[in-house]
């Protein structure tokens, strides 16, 4: 379970003015909840998983993940507890080293390395039958090296090195955005299966309303810093995508036109 | 030509090898160019001669040189990563402080090593006296030296190492600590290159303070010589290719000075071949002009990734923006 108290994040912005990227932000995510996260550019919503994952410190407020306060931990040491996908294919995967070397390093999220040998017979079995249901063939491929790869097969293996120890916290940030939409429907869906399968507790940022309404339990939209709107529950069942606009726009307090505009 | 200067330049090669395969590791593994090297190589020379000179065992002395230089590395390492001092800068900085150091180790500017034991003596006297005794004890090292290369960038600590230099974001978001990794690795390449310089001090019988100008060079030219002849798709060809590539480097010198070039010319000659070698990529594009690709071609390509040409494709769905 994941739980925010008051998180607040400024970044200067020069002349000695600030720009509150998440403000006071309260957000409590049951163990197994999968939300999506929506909001236009520069809602603060990679910002908010950053904070999250340690990438920057809050200014103010608590992070709290399964009972502990990571507040003030170090990056790394988060990351032994929460997988992350980033929108960069290339981002996520250590191009110059083999799809089992990369697979080897994942599976060690958060544990002590030492001088043991990385990929044994026995892992290179266990990666075999983790990249098979994939049905991109990775796992015929275990010794090509990963820029060999496609943007959406590093993708599907940057998922599945995120999630293959099951984290207690999955972060998605726009993870499928620059990949083609065939491409990303597949990583997509391979991301509903895994997350469902693990019941991985994990908030996705999509700009797709459609993706958001569509996939997890509870959508929660982000205007300037705050959350707006959180949907769940049969609330979330009935709202369509221009439903969802329409919310949009009266969070933002601009007209409906803007969004029509956008629709077309 | 003579087969005895050919020898030894071989001989050269292989235990400036060692040397090659410590910048291997922080060059092309930690993509970080690591001028501590300088330092390093004159401070192992320095640790081992004064003490022989003392009356250490030479093993002994190799395998403190050994420490010191990891230690000189992890100081360079320390700075970058927890100081936040640009690498290249850092590593400068620990070289130029090694010079008062390894001048304070040795007491004065250089240390003869005439009528102590070595390494060399010492197998000398247990029967192993040949003329290719050098060539062998060499050879030997540095093929040990390339496997344990090998075999600590497979364990789960290496592939750490390798990440961080590869995508350092993507290792921390699996928990590894870089920085640590950054130290490690820089503690030991200076290692390696130290225990270079505390072998070829026996081998020449001295250890001198000024002997460690240009090594980051030398590695380099070696570095980057080998893998243009082998290409260094895997760990272990990359550690071969920096051993070849230190062997063709001696040789490539000896031919240079047969043909007539003053040993004080050498240095421009290295360093003409490393912007060379370096340059390389972009020299070529520029000569060869690009071959402008043929229609069959551009489909191939489009056909591969998947691409449809615009008016066959079909509406995206599902995208409204926000
Ligand atoms: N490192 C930074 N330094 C300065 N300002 C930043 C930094 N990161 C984010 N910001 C600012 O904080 C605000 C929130 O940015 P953030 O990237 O979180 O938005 P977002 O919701 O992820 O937007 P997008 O949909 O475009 O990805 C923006 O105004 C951005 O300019
Ligand atoms: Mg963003």
């Amino acid at each position: 379970m994941l739980v925010i108290k008051g998180l607040t994040k400024t970044f200067p912005v020069g002349g000695g003015s600030v720009k509150i990227a998440v403000d006071r932000v309260d957000l409590t995510v049951e163990k197994g909840q999968f939300v999506t996260v929506i909001g236009s550019n520069g809602a603060g919503k990679s910002t908010l998983l950053n904070l999250i994952a340690g990438h920057h410190l809050p200014d103010r407020g608590t992070i709290t993940l399964d009972g502990v306060d990571i507040t003030r931990w170090s990056e790394h040491r988060r990351a032994g507890y929460i997988g992350r996908v980033f929108q960069d294919p290339l981002q996520g995967t250590a191009a110059s080293m083999t799809i089992e070397e990369n697979l080897s390093m994942a599976e060690l999220r958060g544990k002590r390395r030492t001088l043991r040998r990385g990929v044994t017979p026995a892992a290179r079995a266990r990666y075999r039958e983790l990249l098979a249901p994939l049905g991109l063939g990775l796992e015929h491929r275990l010794q090509s090296e990963v820029r060999l790869l496609s943007g959406g097969q590093r993708q599907s293996l940057s998922l599945i090195m995120a999630t293959m120890t099951r984290p207690s916290l999955l972060l998605l940030d726009e993870h499928t955005a620059a990949l083609d939409p065939k491409t990303a429907q597949q990583v997509l869906e391979l991301t509903n299966r895994i997350v469902t399968e693990y019941r991985l507790t994990t908030l996705m940022v999509t700009h797709n309303l459609e993706h958001a309404l569509r996939l997890g339990h509870r959508t929660i939209m982000m205007h300037e810093g705050r959350i707006v709107l959180d949907l769940s529950g049969p609330e979330r069942e009935k709202m369509t995508v221009p439903d969802l606009l329409k919310e949009f726009s009266r969070a933002r307090g601009t007209e409906l036109l803007e969004d029509r505009l956008l629709l077309a | 030509m003579s087969w005895h200067a050919l020898g030894g330049s071989i001989e050269q090669g292989l235990a400036y090898g060692v040397l090659a395969l410590g910048v291997y590791l922080t060059f092309r593994v930690l993509q970080f160019a690591d001028l501590t090297v300088d330092g390093t190589f004159p401070l192992g020379a320095a640790v081992a001669a004064v003490l022989i000179v003392g009356g250490t065992s030479p093993v002994t002395a190799v395998a403190v040189a050994f420490l010191a230089g990891a230690a000189a590395g992890a100081v360079t390492g320390f700075m970058h990563t927890k100081m936040r001092i640009a690498g290249l800068l850092a590593s400068i900085l620990t070289m130029t402080a090694l010079y008062s150091v390894n001048l304070r180790i040795m007491g004065r500017p250089n240390v003869p090593l005439l009528r102590q034991p070595t390494i060399f003596t010492m197998l000398a006297e247990r029967g192993f006296d040949h003329p290719l005794q050098a060539l062998v004890v060499f050879g030997v090292l540095a093929l040990l030296v390339k496997l344990s290369i090998d075999w600590f960038l497979s364990t789960h600590l290496g592939l750490a190492v390798r990440a961080t230099g590869d995508n350092p974001v993507m290792i921390r978001s699996l928990g590894v600590n870089t920085d640590s990794m950054i130290i490690l690795g820089l503690a030991f390449s200076n290692g390696l290159v130290a225990l270079a310089g505390a072998m070829i001090a026996q081998y020449q019988g001295y250890a001198d303070v000024g002997m460690g100008l240009g090594t980051i060079i030398t590695g380099l030219a070696s570095v980057i010589l080998g893998n243009a002849l082998i290409k260094p798709a895997t760990v272990f060809r990359g550690t071969l290719g920096a051993l070849l590539g230190a062997v063709l480097y001696r040789l490539a010198i000896y031919f240079a000075l047969s043909a007539g070039f003053a040993p004080t010319d050498l240095r421009i000659v290295t360093a003409g071949i490393v912007v060379l070698a370096l340059a390389g990529p972009a020299i070529k594009e520029r000569l060869a002009g690009r071959k402008a690709p043929t229609d069959e071609e551009l489909d191939a390509i489009a056909r591969a990734s998947g691409v449809v040409p615009l008016g066959a494709r079909p509406e995206q769905a599902g995208k409204e923006g926000m």
